[in-house]
């Protein structure tokens, strides 16, 4: 295929198995330049402490690239611009180690710019490989790319931001983007099955998933349950449940916050949904997740209904008792889940809010005895420290 | 950490508060200087000199620092609170302390 590709062709038909690979040979002799970065070159305009070089490539609409900037040196950072200068793609890590690596398809005949620079500012022998790229490896480059520059965009936005109000509405915000290109890697997984980049890009959408567990946003609670209704994947189903049960959890716990009438409701559905994944859920990883963030979520609730003096509290609190002494029950078989739930009800029991603090009877630093009890009647800080 | 420690144990040395570290250094005397260089003045529990200690072990530690701050009866009143969080937790449970004692 890559051959094809720099002989300018837009391909439209898929290859016969043996031509692919043929053309993977053809990939593995892309052009490889050896360069140096001198202290002296020129600044770059994104990395601006550090020295670049630029490369340029003539490249065709249709063609895909992977550029790879690899140096022992110094931590290699690449840019992409088309000719006017407008950055089209960056990136400091993607291909391993501290090297840098962007997958480029190309929109329109033109004279593209590989800039070479650094993260760390330092200088040093570099070697820039340039390749054709399958044309899943470059639907995952676009994705990767595009979320790169999200990234980078809402870090700039973000130390930037005055107020801490300004910094939520920004995190929010890139969460909420971050739910789409969760939908835009399951695509590119979908159309390339059994492609070592379609595996990738599931790779990437698990990750995307998990991050979005600490969100409290309704736009990201919606894009799950899209996924939960319609994904065909179950196991991405499962996972989605599971975060979209933690959303639901953050959600109501702002809701609890600004006394929004709606909170008891989002609470209610993120336990429901974990007591299904704990109960039924045929995936035994996403089933013990499942439980052990109930018996955190009913913990968190009951302390949440202790602080404001909620007469229901006791009730919250039982709650959260009978289902982790429920669970730890049926995981008996299980002697590593088992004891995870059974620290939970310790947990619970004896380390929550509302509780009396246990008797802590030892030597000082001194090697002077004293107990924690002695200091009844005062407000206590207890800080487990050390000096590291 | 330190100064927002010793600034807080500064502010309400006249008032019925205590900071209290288990501490789980290593050596003990090689902690020494380094209270004295701090000027870390409050008191801590010795956690056997090591993470793994019994006191950390007891109370289920997984991270470092952790906090629990306590009313004047005893009871656990909030965790996990840092800074100016602890502060206001601390700064409640003080006026709540001393209105009790009207």
């Amino acid at each position: 295929m890559y051959r094809s590709v720099i002989w300018g062709l837009v391909l439209l038909v898929p290859l016969p198995a043996a031509w692919a690979r043929e053309e993977k040979k053809a990939d593995d002799n892309g052009t490889e330049i050896k360069g140096k970065l001198s202290p002296d070159d020129p600044r770059d305009k994104v990395q601006a402490k550090s020295p670049h070089k630029v490369h340029t490539m003539k490249w065709k609409i249709g063609e895909s690239y992977q550029i790879d900037l690899v140096s022992r040196d110094f931590d290699a950072f690449l840019r992409l611009e088309d000719s006017a200068g407008k950055q089209l793609a960056l990136d400091d890590d993607s291909g391993g180690m501290l090297n840098a690596r962007i997958v480029f398809a190309v929109p329109r005949d033109d004279t593209y710019r590989i800039i070479a620079t650094s993260l760390d500012g330092k200088a040093g022998n570099y070697t820039l490989t340039v390749r054709g790229a399958s044309k899943a490896e470059a639907a995952l480059g676009k994705v990767q790319a595009d979320f790169q520059k999200a990234l980078q965009s809402a870090q700039q936005k973000f130390v930037k931001a005055a107020t801490e109000a300004e910094k939520e509405k920004i995190r929010d915000q890139f969460f909420e983007d971050a739910a789409s290109y969760l939908e835009r890697y399951l695509k590119v997984a979908r159309d390339f099955p059994g492609d070592p980049a379609g595996a990738k890009a599931r790779v990437q959408a698990n990750q995307q998933l998990s991050m979005l567990g600490n969100v409290g946003s309704p736009a990201v609670a919606k894009t799950l349950r899209n996924l939960v209704e319609k994904s065909a994947d179950k196991s991405i189903q499962n996972q989605a449940s599971l975060v979209l049960a933690k959303v639901l959890r953050n959600q109501s716990e702002k809701a609890y916050e600004n006394k929004d009438p709606k909170a008891p409701e989002l609470f209610q559905e993120a336990t429901k949904i974990l007591r299904n994944l704990a109960d039924k859920s045929t995936d035994k990883s996403i089933q013990a997740q499942a439980g052990l963030t109930l018996g955190e979520v009913l913990r968190g609730q009951y302390e949440k209904a202790y602080e404001r003096k909620d007469p229901k509290a006791p009730e919250a609190y039982q709650e959260a008792e009978n289902t982790l002494a429920e669970m730890s029950k049926k995981a008996e078989g299980n002697f590593v889940l088992a004891n995870q739930f059974k620290n939970a009800l310790f947990e619970l029991q004896k380390l929550s809010v509302g509780k009396p603090a246990m008797e802590i009877e030892a030597e000082d630093l001194d090697g002077k005895k004293f107990k924690l009890s002695d200091y009844r009647g005062k407000v206590v800080v207890i800080d487990f420290w050390g000096n590291w | 950490m330190y100064p927002h420690e010793r600034s807080l144990v500064k502010r309400l040395e006249k008032r019925p508060f205590a900071l209290i570290g288990v501490n789980s250094d290593q050596n003990r005397e090689a902690l020494k200087p380094i209270l004295e260089k701090e000027k870390i003045t409050w008191r801590s529990f010795w956690n056997g000199g090591s993470i793994g200690g019994p006191i950390s072990t007891a109370w289920k530690v997984q991270g470092w620092p952790t906090i629990y701050v306590l009313d004047g009866t005893g009871t656990i009143r909030a965790r996990e609170v840092r800074g100016e969080a602890m502060d206001r937790v601390v700064d409640t449970l003080l006026a709540e302390l001393e209105n009790s004692k009207k």
